[in-house]
């Protein structure tokens, strides 16, 4: 607790790691560094807008993803937006999944064959 | 003769039919697909509508943008856009724990409520200012500690640090979703505001 600059630092605990939480992951993790759309982590993740997108703000406001650039679309006055891991992300996301492999939980359901975690 | 006849009264009829379904056909389709394109972003702006207002203009720019990407995938954008509903009203719910998790930080002064067990009307409900637009955050204290909270409440401590210093959970009410559950009015805050 900083009193001096009236802030209060409070540390982030992932509330919850779910199946759709990892898929998006799974995805993110098979090219670290490519930038992603929305539309194709819902594709490649097998999930709905209504599930990625909050899972996509969660970890931008966490820190382990990041908006990279916006790209002009065909509709006016709005453009596409690019998410690619954080460093922190990769790291995090890396050992989340390595815990779950070493786990051998089960894979997740409604992921492609090739972006199952491995 | 009257054979052929209606064997050319028949070919005329289906020329006029087939000149009339390329004339319609395509109006119709059009009009189907205009139809469809329109329910479709007046979804997504009422998605949009959904949440808070900092952030939604930027994500209904995102939505309709990737909608625009799916002009010849009609499935998936219905699908697409179903979801919405539910991804806004979930981003709207996270925004206080998004908040915290945003910045890491909560402004000192934002939360604002101290409730004393047994005194949940009159003075005892010390309210400042709301954390956000639809979020009021409190804490409860315990009647032991009533007189040092309240003392470090005037010499201007804010319930974050109070909540810390005396280990109280900070607590929060989503003031819209409140107002029917009338937690509000237990809360001490006037149901109007918010």
């Amino acid at each position: 607790l900083d009193k001096g600059s009236k802030v209060c630092r409070i540390s982030r605990v992932p509330e919850r790691i779910t199946k759709q939480l990892v898929a998006v992951l799974a995805v993110l993790c098979s090219d670290p560094g490519r930038e992603w759309y929305g539309l194709e982590l819902m594709e490649h993740g097998g999930l709905s807008s209504g599930t990625l997108y909050p899972i996509l703000h969660r970890l931008v406001l966490d820190g382990w993803l990041v908006r990279t650039r916006d790209i002009p679309s065909d509709v006016g006055g709005t453009s596409r937006r690019l998410y690619r891991l954080t460093a922190l992300g990769e790291r995090t996301a890396e050992a989340m999944l390595a815990a779950r492999r070493a786990r051998q939980l089960e894979p997740v359901r409604g992921l492609r064959p090739s972006m199952q975690p491995r | 003769v009257i054979t052929a006849l209606f064997v050319c009264l028949g070919g005329v009829a289906l020329w006029v039919l087939h000149v009339l379904r390329s004339l319609v056909e395509p109006i119709i389709a059009a009009e189907v697909r205009g139809t469809f394109d329109d329910h479709l972003t007046a979804r997504v702006v009422r998605a949009a509508y959904r949440l808070p207002t900092e952030l939604a203009a930027e994500l209904e720019a995102e939505w309709l943008a990737e909608l625009g990407e799916l002009n010849h995938r009609p499935r998936l954008a219905l699908r697409f856009v179903r979801g919405l509903d539910k991804a806004a009203d979930a981003i709207a719910g996270d925004l206080l724990p998004g908040s915290i998790a945003a910045h890491n930080a909560v402004p000192a002064g934002a939360v604002e409520e101290i409730r004393i067990p047994g005194k949940r009307r009159g003075p005892a409900a010390i309210q400042r200012e709301a954390l956000s637009s639809n979020w009021l955050a409190f804490i409860e204290v315990a009647p032991a500690q009533e007189a040092q909270v309240l003392s470090a409440v005037f010499e201007g401590e804010s319930t974050v640090e109070i909540a810390a210093r005396f280990g109280i959970p900070i607590r929060e009410v989503h003031l819209l979703r409140a107002r029917g559950a009338n937690r509000l009015s237990a809360l001490g805050r006037p149901p109007t505001q918010g």
